[in-house]
């Protein structure tokens, strides 16, 4: 016990720790704060669309498609057109009915306007917008057909046997759930709309993206530094001589590995308090993730969010902390994997930065005649990379409902091997 | 008591040694070879960091891989070459060893504070280690091979870059360190181990070449070391026909002590003279 504690004071007190720590907190706070500061252009402020469309779910509630809320939501948007035009007569003197005529007029003047002025005329329009939204959703999912399109697909790549069936099956099963969605009243739930608000493309495209990767690195750094200190500090004839001997690995390993899993801890404990402090989703956690507001054009891409299963917002992000914490421990495994068998930090960091790289490298460069692409994408680095798509529709070769469990079940029997092996020749090698 | 028995060590193809067999009792064991001729080999082999590529060494008839912990509970050992951790003090660097030593944290400190003082290194205890001197270091590692308080103390060239009242301290410490107790410690440095190994044992050719005591290794070379002047001119002949251990330069003369087998082609002048132990090394580890 005294040993592992020691361990543990030594990761905590390495400077890199707290060093890269501190970076990569400021980091994502600052990619939190400039979200939420952050005009795209002058006509939109995603944290005030965000939080505007919070309240108006204070008011109507959630399901679109109820009287209850039609008739409230038009009261809500009344009186947000009326300010508009109360605002608009303010500013130009003029009087309009014409929505796209104010805004027009508006447009020229937003720059001498103050920054009160401005918020009025975010939220007013963050309204008027959602009205037409929340319209044209059923666009998103009722113009989709995943059958031909998968169909398309094979015929274009040519694809048989395994292959074409893999496609063929996903691709019908994400039709059924598209079709779940139009049945069970997910279509109808209110999300904030992805175009206007950017939440699940910022939250998990981008900053959830960042904290796994700041988290692998760190995780990674740590285990190797912790796992070969005694070497890299040449100190190794004394301590593996010692009483402790090899067991000390172990120890090594303990430490490495529960700070390893507390770096996402003390990162997301930040940052995420922070993110939700400026972008209050209250109201609406227990919407569905699938809802068909919940699709943006930019940033992650043209993706819908479709979800194998049912997840509300909140358990989404639930799900997304499970995931991460469990990739981190892949990661951690990987790199005692690497250290063990290379016993050189320098090396070691080396191999496993390439050795990542050429795994998220490979699957696309197999021949789709074979199932390679598709078992060797299910691991944790194209994860990583796929980040913001978890758990729902994304590219062909990640796009099915089992593809996490294949994955953990994969790289832990992976992990596990190497680490059986490594330090079966460690208890044995000469040092 | 422990046994090396049938040991072999091989490093790829290259043999380090060959069917080593020992025994170690109480007593001061001196290991003296020349450099390469695997006396780190064998001590690491004791300390289980290398293993022996056939035979097996037996700690009281128990097979030291087997024992585990309670095998190297009862090990010290400072090794020719070793790390530490440069912004740690001593006491600091001392902590974390007697930690991985098993050893009570309150024991430990009280021990800690005497083997400072000990190898004379009280008054920097708690000054970082990487503004020590080689000799400084040096004795840490020694302070922390007694740590455990081992009852076999393995020393890998304990008093390599210790000037020479610090040799005299270390011998002094050793001296009283080892009654009850197994010490092995290499050297080439024979009058290092004149003065307090009770045993010498010699390696040569990847082999024990002898296990014995001072006096009877230095009475095997009885009759066999003689001195002699020789005329300046003669000199350089003379060192090419004889084996020649040291060669001094006096007024007109050359002063050589020299070992011969049998009194043939003795120059007259030529006196025997008492053995020593570095007589003993050159001769054994002559080049033919
Ligand atoms: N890990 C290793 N791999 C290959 N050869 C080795 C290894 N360790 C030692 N040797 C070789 O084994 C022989 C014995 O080395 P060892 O270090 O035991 O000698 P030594 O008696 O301690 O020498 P010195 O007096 O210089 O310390 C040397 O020839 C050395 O080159
Ligand atoms: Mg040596």
């Amino acid at each position: 016990m005294r040993v592992f504690i020691c361990q543990l004071k030594r990761i905590f007190r390495a400077p890199f720790f707290l060093g890269l720590l501190a970076v990569f907190l400021a980091f994502d706070l600052y990619l939190v704060f400039s979200e939420a500061s952050g005009h795209k252009n002058d006509w939109e402020n995603c944290r005030r669309s965000v939080n505007m469309v919070n309240s108006v779910a204070e008011e109507t509630g959630t399901k679109i498609n109820s009287t209850d809320f039609k008739k409230k939501f038009a009261v809500v948007l009344d009186s947000h057109k009326r300010d508009l035009k109360s605002f608009y007569h303010q500013k130009t003197g003029k009087e309009s009915d014409d929505l796209s005529v104010m805004l027009d007029n508006l447009e020229g003047n937003i720059y001498q306007m103050t920054r009160g002025e401005k918020n009025r005329l975010y939220d007013d329009t963050t309204v008027l917008n959602m009205e037409n939204i929340l319209q044209n959703r059923f666009g998103v999912y009722r113009n989709t057909d995943f059958k031909k399109d998968g169909e398309t697909y094979i015929h274009e790549e040519k694809l048989e046997g395994f292959q074409a069936e893999f496609i063929r099956k996903n691709s019908a099963a994400l039709q059924s759930r598209v079709k779940e969605i139009e049945t069970d009243g997910e279509e109808d739930e209110l999300y904030f709309p992805g175009n206007m608000c950017r939440t699940h493309g910022f939250l998990y495209g981008i900053l959830f993206r960042a904290l796994v990767f700041e988290s692998a690195l760190l995780g990674v750094l740590i285990m190797m530094y912790i796992v070969n200190f005694e070497f890299m500090h040449g100190t190794q004839a004394l301590a593996y001589s010692s009483r402790r001997g090899r067991k000390l690995a172990t120890n090594q390993f303990g430490a490495a590995f529960i700070s390893g899993l507390l770096v996402p801890a003390l990162l997301m404990a930040v940052v995420l308090p922070a993110y939700f402090a400026l972008f209050n989703f209250s109201n609406l956690w227990n919407v569905s993730v699938s809802s068909p507001l919940n699709v943006e054009m930019s940033g992650i891409g043209f993706f819908p969010v479709i979800t194998w299963t049912r997840m509300t917002v909140l358990q989404y992000l639930w799900a997304t902390i499970g995931i991460a914490f469990a990739l981190q421990a892949v990661f951690c495994l990987l790199a005692f994997a690497v250290a063990v068998f290379f016993r050189n930090n320098y090396a070691g960091f080396i191999i496993y930065a390439i050795l990542s790289m050429g795994i998220i490298m490979i699957p696309e460069r197999l021949p789709w005649s074979t199932p390679l692409p598709v078992i060797t994408a299910a691991n944790p680095f194209t994860a990583w990379k796929n980040c913001g798509s978890w758990l729902a529709l994304s590219e062909p070769t990640l796009t099915y409902p089992t593809y996490f469990p294949v994955l953990f079940l994969l790289w832990g029997a992976i992990a596990a091997v190497v680490i059986f092996f490594g330090v079966r020749r460690f208890r044995r090698a000469d040092l | 008591m422990l046994t090396v028995q049938n040991v072999t060590k091989r490093f790829g193809s290259f043999t380090a040694l060959e069917d080593i067999n020992l025994e170690f009792g109480k007593g001061v064991y001196g290991l003296l070879a020349p450099n390469g001729a695997g006396k780190t080999t064998l001590m690491k082999m004791i300390v289980t960091l290398l293993f022996p590529t056939k035979g097996r060494i037996l700690c009281d008839g128990k097979e030291i891989l087997s024992m585990g912990e309670s095998y190297r509970e009862k090990i010290g050992y400072l090794p020719q070459e070793f790390g530490y951790y440069r912004n740690d003090s001593p006491r600091q660097y001392l902590r974390y060893l007697g930690a991985l030593k098993g050893l009570e944290r309150r024991a430990a400190e009280v021990r800690i504070d005497g083997l400072l003082e000990k190898v004379g290194l009280a008054d920097v205890k708690d000054k970082k280690m990487k503004k020590f001197s080689g000799g400084m270091v040096q004795r840490v590692g020694i302070a922390q091979a007694l740590l455990g308080n081992p009852e076999i103390l393995v020393l890998d060239e304990p008093t390599a870059g210790l000037d020479p009242k610090e040799r005299a301290r270390f011998r002094n410490l050793i001296s009283e360190f080892s009654k009850d107790r197994t010490v092995i410690l290499s050297t080439h440095i024979v009058s290092d181990i004149e003065s307090v190994a009770n045993r010498i044992v010699m390696l040569k050719d990847h082999s024990v070449y002898c296990d014995t005591d001072c006096s009877s290794l230095c009475g095997m070379m009885g009759g066999k070391v003689f001195e002699c002047s020789v005329p300046q001119k003669d000199a350089d002949s003379f060192e090419m026909s004889h084996l020649v251990i040291s060669r001094r330069e006096e007024t007109g003369q050359t002063h050589f002590r020299f070992a011969q087998d049998g009194e043939k082609g003795l120059p007259p002048q030529a006196k025997p003279v008492q053995p020593d132990l570095e007589d003993v090394f050159l001769y054994i580890y002559r080049e033919d």
